[in-house]
């Protein structure tokens, strides 16, 4: 055990401790999620990893450059290799800890969540002991000129870069939740379990690589065989989700209120603004059918399976604008998927500008949705605006056309041109 | 207490492969004695070796090494607790005072941290170097050093203590003094100094052994040794070295 004073007085991650603390907390402020979430702050926060896990495994290389350049590591001590190995990585590792929780507490704080996310922050924590092990085993094998840059680029290289990587996948093996969550998400444990099952694989080989007793052949072959079966149990967990490591929120937390004839589902982070979104919502679906837009009578933030007569909304702004444009964008069809990458979907922002405007979004909402036309696609306020003059059943008609044209896969030249 | 090295066989192996080396040692058996032994013999003898493995740093290839008392029976961990040696190349921990690098070898031998500080003040004191304990090691003489590395040695009770060329590289001062300290510990210990310094045997040591080609070739007092030299010799442990080696000194 190497004692506070002199921890203080030689290990860098004892200088740096507060420093990369304070980064991680506002980097994680950056990073924007659904205000009162909880589990999505948490997320959030772990938008900072790729520093504190690229701090974590450089301060710990650090480390096991001393064992190796103190002739300290494979030496004939009674305390076993794993007890001076941890011993090594421990401030690097509390470092690591001070600075996640730091992440989390102010993410958390500025977001007006509540609790974070408890097996987020574990995976996180995990994070932090698997760089510190990678980085003393690093530190141990390698010249400190070499250990050090090598261990910090890793990891960073590891959190940053394998996130933008195809198949969308593969960034759910690396620890990052930062795409995680709408308030309608829950983090999938699929995700958690997948950078998990790595972590473990990286602590294992790393203290397969330090066994100097092995010999070199041996370790290296067991160490690459712990790694690719790591990374065949996460490749099986993550390889069935998309970029988001997420899974519909469980619906059990919704809390409903009918108004005037409209059912209201939401979520307790709206619980506060409750009666002023149901307001919203009713008085919106009230100018819909006046306008001769068919709306269902269940709204619901619950995500999930498309079902008829129920409106699956997102609302991230609880204003009378953001309550519209969240009704207006659930209103679209499915976006179409089309390999050949030409599709209808060119029709979306016109559909969205008109449920927009007879929901009554502001002019101000309204701009923020206008589109730039050429000759072949009039202005969308254009179209918009004619839609505003006809009466309710052109209206509907033109809708329906629209949603047609909008899911189709060979439509190069959607005609949403309004007919009288 | 006595070390016994009982049918030990050893060779090394590649760093890369499973491929064994030449043996050194192949059905060694010898007891060291209680008391301070001097171990002699040429570069190649398996001097080193013998310490590393006497001090667990090493598994042997076949056979046994147990302290009297203390049967090996699996791993190396009750060989760690009784032994303690003092290597040949003593290497100051970056950043690490004396007192620290002792303290730290201490916990590394099993002290609670508590005990660890204190022991560490106290074999500082033992070999002299009290008043450099805050001094950064990385800036200490070379015989200051090999204090240090001494320190690290004796900084816990053991059985048995192996010092591995202490004095290498000392100038005759230091190795006076080195000699000084090791002729002060107690007779009751077990000590074995592996060395290429054949003067003053008679001082300090209370066996002589010398080995070559990973077997004994002489092992007695240090009388019966110089008793070895041919009549006349001029320096009477060095004629008894060559006498006992013959070509293979």
């Amino acid at each position: 055990m190497i004692p506070v004073r002199t921890a203080l007085r030689v290990m860098p991650a004892a200088w740096l401790a507060v420093a990369i603390a304070a980064f991680s907390a506002w980097y994680a402020t950056l990073i924007w999620s659904p205000p009162g979430y909880g589990t999505a702050a948490t997320a959030a926060a772990s938008g900072a990893m790729p520093f504190i896990a690229s701090f974590v495994a450089g301060t710990a290389a650090w480390e096991g450059s001393r064992l190796r350049r103190g002739d300290v590591w494979g030496g004939p001590w009674v305390r076993p290799g794993w007890r001076i190995a941890g011993a090594a990585a421990l401030w690097p590792v509390v470092a690591g800890l001070v600075a996640v929780a730091a992440a989390t507490v102010t993410k958390q704080l500025t977001a007006a969540a509540g609790p974070p996310d408890g097996l987020i922050v574990v995976v996180m924590a995990l994070d932090v002991v698997t760089y510190a092990a990678v980085g003393l085993a690093i530190g141990v094998l390698t010249p400190p000129a070499l250990a050090i840059p090598l261990a910090s680029c890793l990891a960073l290289l590891w959190l940053a870069f394998v996130p933008a990587m195809y198949p969308v996948w593969l960034r759910h093996l690396t620890g990052m939740y930062r795409d995680c969550c709408g308030l309608g998400e829950a983090v999938a444990p699929a995700a958690l379990v997948s950078s998990a099952a790595v972590d473990l694989a990286l602590i294992a080989a790393a203290a397969v690589c330090c066994a100097v007793s092995t010999p070199r052949l041996a370790r290296a072959g067991a160490a690459l065989g712990i790694l690719a079966l790591g990374a065949l149990i996460g490749t099986r967990f993550a390889s069935g989700l998309t970029f988001a490591p997420v899974q519909p929120r469980d619906g059990s937390q919704l809390t409903c209120a009918t108004e005037r004839g409209v059912q209201v589902c939401l979520w307790p982070e709206h619980a506060s603004a409750s009666a002023q979104i149901t307001e919203a919502i009713a008085g919106v679906r009230s100018r819909w059918l006046a306008a001769g837009i068919d709306a269902p009578t269940l709204i619901t933030e619950g995500q999930g399976v498309p079902t008829p007569g129920t409106l699956r909304v997102r609302i991230n702004s609880t204003s009378q604008d953001g309550v519209v444009l969240a009704m207006a964008t659930a209103m679209l069809p499915p976006f179409p998927d089309c390999g050949h990458g030409t599709t209808g979907g060119l029709a979306f922002p016109y559909l969205r500008a008109w449920f927009a405007a007879a929901g009554g979004a502001s002019d101000a909402a309204l701009q923020s949705l206008q589109a730039p036309g050429d000759d072949l696609n009039p202005d969308v306020l254009t179209v918009v605006g004619q839609l505003e003059k006809a009466p309710p059943a052109v209206s509907r008609t033109w809708v329906e056309q629209a949603e047609a044209t909008a899911v189709r896969c060979d439509e190069f030249q959607p005609d949403v041109r309004v007919r009288p | 207490m006595a070390l016994s090295f009982e049918q030990v066989s050893f060779h090394y192996r590649s760093v890369w492969f499973r491929r064994p080396g030449d043996w050194v040692f192949r059905d060694f058996s010898w007891r060291l004695p209680t008391g301070k032994t001097v171990l002699l013999g040429p570069n190649g003898a398996g001097k080193t070796t013998l310490l590393a493995l006497g001090v667990g740093a090493m598994r042997p290839t076949a056979g046994a090494i147990h302290p009297d008392g203390v049967r090996q029976e699996s791993g190396l961990g009750p060989l760690r607790r009784a032994a303690a040696m003092m290597p040949q190349r003593i290497v100051a921990i970056p950043g690490f005072t004396a007192r620290e690098q002792v303290a730290y070898a201490a916990w590394l031998r099993g002290a609670d941290p508590g005990l660890a500080a204190l022991a560490a003040s106290s074999a500082l004191e033992r070999v002299g170097l009290e008043d450099h304990a805050a001094s950064l090691v990385s800036t200490l003489s070379g015989g200051q050093l090999r204090r240090v590395g001494l320190a690290q040695a004796l900084v816990l009770p053991s059985r048995v203590l192996l010092l591995d060329e202490p004095t290498a590289g000392l100038d005759p001062a230091q190795r006076s003094t080195f000699r000084a300290l090791v002729a002060a510990l107690p007779e009751e210990e077990t000590v074995l100094v592996s060395t290429h310094q054949v003067d003053d045997l008679s001082e300090v040591y209370d066996t002589v052994v010398v080995l070559a080609r990973g077997e004994i070739r002489f092992e007695g007092s240090p009388s019966d040794f110089l008793a070895a030299a041919p009549a006349g010799s001029a320096r009477p442990a060095e004629a008894a070295y060559i006498q006992i080696l013959g070509s293979e000194a």
